[in-house]
């Protein structure tokens, strides 16, 4: 540089984008005060029993989040499962066995799946999977799997299995994009080794692909995870919105967003409405901490490199 | 254990692009074949159609035949090919999520051998051919990022012997290497050529005068000459040899 | 090695990879089934009422809704990218990047609770503007990092040409480097809009839902989204259908700004 001396115009330039930055930090802030003021007499009323807390029954002054917690958990955790296969499946298939031809195709197609909004997933998921569901899917895993606990219970249609298999779904275009980013970054020298020892595409894939690429698609699971914990509408329409803790998937639950979207407009009493705050901030911490836990691992893996 | 590799007019191709045009050589048993040229003379593209690697490249295409043995390696599955022809790559490529033992025995494995005195003696024979066992005996369980560049590419040598090939390329293995690793891997070819049909791809042709029994020179896809280093570097027959070899060429 | 024992567990690993192929083609059929299945029950159920003029409320207040929150995302959004991309290598902006991310990521229907918090109690009322607000408190995060990405992709050849012909910086990057950024600007710009027209849980606090005209941005409004949503829950099988013509109208827009977007993409490569 020539001149040491700044200029002044560039001076100026620069505060004024610093104040785009401190209006970013500030709507931060406002969101965190505006939790932990908002739950501040539900925390200090319950203290922690508010999250072991089993019963959650306004009407007789009774707030317990554990029902929310174990349907959001359980709902987004099947998601993640069945999303994690299906998902890692495709990017595999995409990167390692397809086409260009139809992997251009399939590319745009799975745009398209991120771009449907999740109260359309909603309304799908309650007039198509929901009776689906209740009609065949769910009998079938009684009679099937009926011996294992989760698929034993009345059947309802909406529930547990419901939620997370419209989250499953909606987490797929997240686990798809990153994994495969992270499978075309695989070098390709190491995967020479592999197919010059003879290994087949398979073999290739179980030796090379996959270890090289574990940490980061770890990253890209949680992500979604993450994610799920927190989506309300769709969730809404199809768990059943009863809080309840059941070991049958069949059965209905509730989910920390979905009792917010429910009862928030709702809330008669000042605790009733403190300790729905309370839920907003649980489901703020959590989504938080997956959401940092997976920064830090696709981070890691990428070199910083901004993947998603 | 080594057979003579027969190559009858070779042509390769990228999408339309021709890479190679018509190669016809020998890589007698138990010798050193060097092949050399300027970068981007298909050298890589040639050693990688003699293990059917070219082909796994997207639109990626070749055409002629190969011999081993009296088979037609293009006709036969190219697993069965790639057992035969062991290969090493330029930079050193073990599997970074496995140990060192376990490098060695990947091919094995691969192949269905399931007996562990079977496997770990044949993991101890490979990593004596490439004379990295006394370096690594008492750390055959560690992974493979503590090695030295030098080691892992010796490994990597010792995990393409491990199948017992016929036939092992060498695609510059010494390129990316330090001066003293690189001499390691020169005498390790010298040795090796008792018991393997050895193809070296080299951009040094001090380095391919010494250990080449046989010596190609490649250049825009096609092999200008063949011959032993002495014929090949001192009394060249093409016009295009001695101007590449007195680096009047590109 | 005994050949025959080799050429045997060669059809074994070939027949594994062919099920191992049969199983992801499965998996990648699996990951499109939903999108044509939603796509042909939305399409199927939803366009007999496709022009009834019970639609036209909700869209109205949907565009509306949205094109005000970009009144505030577009130029809040384009500051931060710029920070984010002209201060970057500082500490300060490794904070502001992932309070960014984690703003544009979080539950949205956090975000419904906190404009509610704070614009609706003190406006006193449930409005379009409120929704505007918490549409735009995870647009601006999200158009922030998309401009700044495609900044670094694309112009610091540009800026650096700029200041070597002596130009000062702030000049450098808005006349050289902003001129270039006009068509990126607009497909982030245009996802951006994608994204907030299909959100639901931001809206359900802050606009209420309304079935009458907007009187105004300061009254209850009806927007697509709010309208599927409760036309879905509702026990009525008409109005349950009339939530799939909510869903048609709302995917016809969501690709109409996919068409625009590729096709402003497709005139740049040429």
């Amino acid at each position: 540089m020539n001149n040491m001396r700044k200029h002044d115009s560039d001076r100026l330039f620069a505060g004024t984008l610093f104040l785009f930055a401190v209006l970013l930090i500030l709507l931060g802030l406002i969101m965190v005060s505006v939790m932990i003021s908002g739950s501040w007499k539900s925390i200090t009323a319950f203290d922690f029993s508010f999250l072991s807390g089993q019963i959650w029954n306004p009407l007789r002054h009774s707030y317990g989040a554990l029902p929310f917690l174990y349907g959001t958990f359980v709902s987004s955790l099947i998601g993640l499962i069945l999303s994690t296969v299906v998902g890692v499946g495709t990017a595999i298939l995409l990167t390692q066995f397809g086409h260009i031809k139809y992997v251009k195709i399939a590319t745009i197609l799975l745009d398209a799946l991120a771009a449907i909004p999740s109260v359309v997933y909603g309304l799908w998921g309650l007039f198509v999977l929901v009776p689906w569901l209740r009609n065949t899917g769910e009998p079938l895993l009684k009679t099937e799997l009926g011996a294992i606990p989760f698929f034993n219970g009345q059947i309802w249609g909406v529930g547990l299995l419901a939620a997370g298999l419209i989250l499953g779904i909606m987490m797929l275009p997240t686990i798809i994009t990153v994994s495969r980013k992270l499978l075309d970054n695989v070098p390709q020298d190491l995967q020479d080794g592999a197919i010059a020892l003879g290994a087949t595409r398979t073999e290739k894939v179980r030796m090379v692909v996959l270890p090289y690429s574990r940490v980061g698609i770890l990253g890209a699971v949680l992500l979604s995870f993450g994610r799920a914990l927190g989506e309300a509408i769709a969730v809404t329409l199809v768990i059943g919105n009863s809080p309840t803790i059941s070991t049958s998937l069949f059965e209905p639950g509730d989910s920390l967003a979905s009792v917010l979207a429910n009862q928030f407009l709702e809330a008669s009493t000042h605790l009733y409405l403190s300790s729905l705050y309370e839920i907003g901030l649980v489901l703020l911490i959590v989504a938080v901490l997956f959401h940092t836990a997976s920064k830090l691992l696709i981070w890691r893996v990428s070199g910083r490199a901004r993947i998603l | 254990m080594g057979k003579s590799l027969v190559v009858e007019s070779l042509s390769a191709f990228y999408g339309k692009q021709q890479i190679l045009y018509h190669v016809s050589m020998t890589m007698p048993e138990h010798q050193v074949t060097t092949i050399i040229g300027p970068s981007g003379a298909g050298k890589s593209t040639f050693v990688r159609c003699l293990n059917r690697l070219h082909e796994t490249t997207p639109n990626a295409r070749m055409e002629g035949s190969v011999w081993l043995d009296h088979q037609n390696l293009y006709e036969l599955d190219p697993i069965i090919v790639r057992r035969k022809v062991g290969m090493v790559f330029q930079a050193p490529n073990p599997f970074p999520t496995r140990t060192v033992f376990e490098n060695v025995a990947a091919g094995l494995r691969l192949n269905g051998i399931r007996n562990k005195s079977i496997i770990s003696e044949q993991v101890e024979k490979s990593l004596q051919l490439s004379s990295l066992w006394d370096e690594v005996k008492n750390s055959l369980h560690q992974p493979v990022w503590n090695l030295t560049r030098g080691q892992q590419q010796r490994l990597c040598i010792a995990r393409a012997l491990a199948i017992e090939p016929s036939v092992l390329i060498l695609d510059e293995p010494a390129s990316t290497l330090d001066p003293l690793s690189s001499l390691k891997i020169e005498e390790l070819v010298e040795e090796l050529k008792s018991h393997y049909t050895i193809v070296l791809v080299t951009h040094n042709l001090q380095q391919a005068a010494r250990v080449a029994d046989l010596t190609a020179l490649f250049l825009d896809g096609e092999l200008v000459e063949q011959g032993s280093p002495a014929e090949l570097f001192t009394r060249p027959k093409d016009k295009r040899t001695e101007d590449y070899l007195t680096g009047r060429f590109g | 090695m005994r050949e025959e024992q080799f050429i045997r567990a060669i059809k074994r690993r070939k027949r594994k990879d062919q099920w191992y192929f049969v199983f992801l083609l499965f998996m990648g059929f699996l990951s499109l089934f939903p999108l044509f299945s939603v796509l042909y029950y939305v399409v199927s159920k939803g366009w007999f009422d496709l022009f009834s003029a019970g639609f036209l409320k909700p869209t109205v207040g949907t565009l509306e809704m949205v094109l005000i929150a970009m009144v505030f995302a577009i130029p809040l959004g384009t500051g931060l990218g710029l920070y984010l991309y002209e201060s970057r290598g500082t500490r300060m902006v490794t904070v502001v990047r992932y309070t960014a991310d984690l703003l544009s990521g979080i539950p949205s229907i956090l975000i419904g609770m906190a404009v509610y918090a704070v614009v609706v109690i003190s406006t006193g009322t449930f409005s379009l503007f409120a929704g505007s607000v918490a549409l735009a408190t995870f647009s601006i995060p999200y158009l922030g990092r998309e401009i700044e990405d495609q900044l670094i992709a694309s112009t610091s050849a540009i800026k650096e040409g700029a200041l070597a012909l002596g130009a000062t910086n702030t000049r450098a990057l808005l006349q050289m480097v902003m001129p270039v950024m006009t068509r990126p600007l607009i497909v982030a710009i245009l996802f951006s809009m994608s994204r907030a027209m299909g959100e639901t849980a931001p809206l359900l606090f802050t606009t209420l839902g309304n079935h009458f005209w907007p009187i105004g941005l300061m009254s209850p409004a009806s927007t697509l989204s709010l309208q599927i949503y409760f036309d879905a829950l509702s026990p009525n099988s008409f109005v349950q259908s009339q939530a799939w013509t909510g869903a048609l109208i709302l995917i016809a827009f969501i690709i109409l700004l996919f068409l625009v977007a590729k096709w402003i993409t497709r005139e740049e490569s040429k």
